[in-house]
């Protein structure tokens, strides 16, 4: 049973620099919402928010959020609620809908990025997983890093993990940030 | 004489109860079991339109068990113009040849072809300058999925809608296209009825230079079963009550039922189906925190044949 304040920076009260943030990819699936996603246990509290959000300064590349409409954009705009998660990480994949419970989703995502039927981006991999799972009227969703400020290079949209392809080292601060949403 | 009716009724009953038993095991079909949905659970609903008439029974169907061998693949491949064996592995039958990548699930039927190069991926070609217009993008999807032979008799052009990638600064401003597709969409009807759930989709994506760089379907066939008992959309909306709507906001002040119709659901392309029932679908808008959202629950329209996991 996951904590909240284990997916928390030490800087905003929590501990991840020894949990989710000492891992290169970490995977959340349970409830959310746009401003952030839910654990069963009250430690610190209920619900991570985008300003409990800061991955990457340790050792967080990716991250995969399967909850309903954390990477939702709409007035409270995607960068602007989890931009500043951004502190070395390079992408986030979500929903911008709502989403169901489904058992082999993870699975699937993970067999496309490993080599075991593809080597596929991060990205590509979790909107096939997704497609594979819901139905057209969901919206699946990714948030990634741009490293240089060029937008004529994807930088870290175009991410595979590693050992299965090439990526892109953003810097803590990115200059701006890659959004996509699909029709499942 | 006596004796003789007795013992002819008894035959007879005796006859009944038999074929009685062989058509209950006859109908023995696997409970439908609908994912839920991931959000915050509400119960304050509120009816906002009226509720449909629909007949007292509807048939169920039978899917046919997709027949997904090596061969089958293989000459699918070479009508995607691929190269190399396929290979089995889980649930898959998978191909990978240079940026083409087929896969082809055995429990669905289901066959995904993508240009792992191009699709959803930033890159030079897909951008919006170099696309077909919606209308040229439809029949470049009907001509490519006839000459294919996967175009199905039943298709229904559903929409058509750009997937993008775009580049945007903190403060939500799009300034750069990283990708774009023109993605055509196929739905279909069953027994008159719309098909809801994940597994009835068939899309074809068209890239620049009018180049098709993903098809995805998973179309079940199906046969009619038997014809089963519904309950009343006022006995649905009883069951909504209890189940709730799910939706992404917090606190709800209220969800509005705005549209009930009946459907047929399908499950996801990696599940395996054995029937296709009715589902009572209720679609509507949630308000609460300053903001709306929409929402779609399903409640299975023959509760005794399953329910919501």
């Amino acid at each position: 049973m996951a904590w909240e304040s284990d997916w928390k920076d030490p800087s905003k009260g929590g501990h991840d620099d020894v949990f989710v943030d000492d891992t290169y990819f970490a995977f959340f699936s349970g409830h959310g919402s746009m401003t952030g996603f839910y654990f069963g246990i009250e430690h610190d509290d209920h619900e991570l928010s985008d300003s409990d959000a800061l991955w990457g300064n340790k050792k967080m590349d990716w991250i995969a959020i399967d909850a309903c409409k954390v990477l939702r954009d709409e007035w409270s705009h995607v960068t602007w609620r989890w931009g500043d998660a951004f502190e070395g990480l390079h992408s986030i994949c979500g929903f911008h809908t709502t989403t169901h419970d489904a058992t082999d989703r993870g699975s699937r995502f993970a067999k496309r990025m490993d080599g075991t039927w593809a080597e596929w981006t991060i990205i590509q991999a979790w909107i096939q997983a997704a497609k594979d799972t819901e139905g057209s009227d969901i919206y699946v969703a990714a948030l990634a890093a741009d490293a240089d400020g060029d937008d004529n290079t994807y930088d870290c949209w175009n991410d595979h993990i590693y050992g299965h392809g090439s990526q892109v080292n953003p810097p803590a601060d990115p200059p701006f940030r890659w959004y996509g949403k699909y029709q499942c | 004489m006596r004796k003789l009716v007795v013992g002819l009724i008894i035959l007879s009953l005796i006859t009944v109860g038999i074929a009685y038993t062989i058509k209950q095991s006859n109908t023995e079909i696997q409970p439908l079991s609908i994912n839920n949905v991931k959000g915050l659970r509400t119960t304050s609903l509120v009816l906002n339109t009226t509720l449909p008439k629909v007949p007292k029974k509807l048939m169920v169907y039978e899917c046919a068990e997709p027949n997904v061998t090596l061969e089958y693949v293989s000459l699918l491949a070479k009508r995607f113009s691929m190269n190399g064996q396929p290979e089995k592995v889980f649930d898959e039958f998978v191909l990978t040849d240079g940026n083409y990548h087929l896969e082809v699930n055995t429990k669905s039927g289901r066959i995904a072809y993508t240009d792992a190069s191009r699709w959803m991926t930033g890159n030079d070609i897909d951008k919006p300058s170099n696309l077909p217009s919606d209308g040229e993008a439809i029949k470049i999807a009907r001509n490519y999925l006839n000459e294919k032979g996967l175009m199905p008799a039943d298709t229904i052009l559903r929409d058509v809608t750009h997937p993008r990638v775009v580049a945007m600064d903190k403060e939500g401003n799009v300034i750069g296209v990283g990708f774009e597709d023109v993605k055509v969409s196929f739905t279909r009807k069953i027994n008159g009825l719309p098909v809801v759930g994940a597994g009835s989709k068939l899309d074809v994506e068209i890239g620049g230079n009018g180049d098709v760089i993903n098809v995805y379907k998973v179309w079940r066939n199906y046969r009619p079963y038997e014809e089963y008992s519904i309950i009343t959309p006022e006995q649905a909306l009883e069951k909504l009550k209890e189940v709730g709507v799910f939706t992404g906001i917090k606190s709800v002040d209220k969800a509005v039922i705005n549209k009930v119709y009946l459907g047929y659901y399908t499950k996801s392309a990696s599940e395996k189906q054995t029937y296709l029932q009715p589902v009572y679908v209720f679609e509507g808008c949630a308000k609460g925190e300053n903001r709306t959202e929409e929402f779609k629950q399903y409640i299975p329209a023959i509760p005794e044949l399953g329910g919501i996991r």
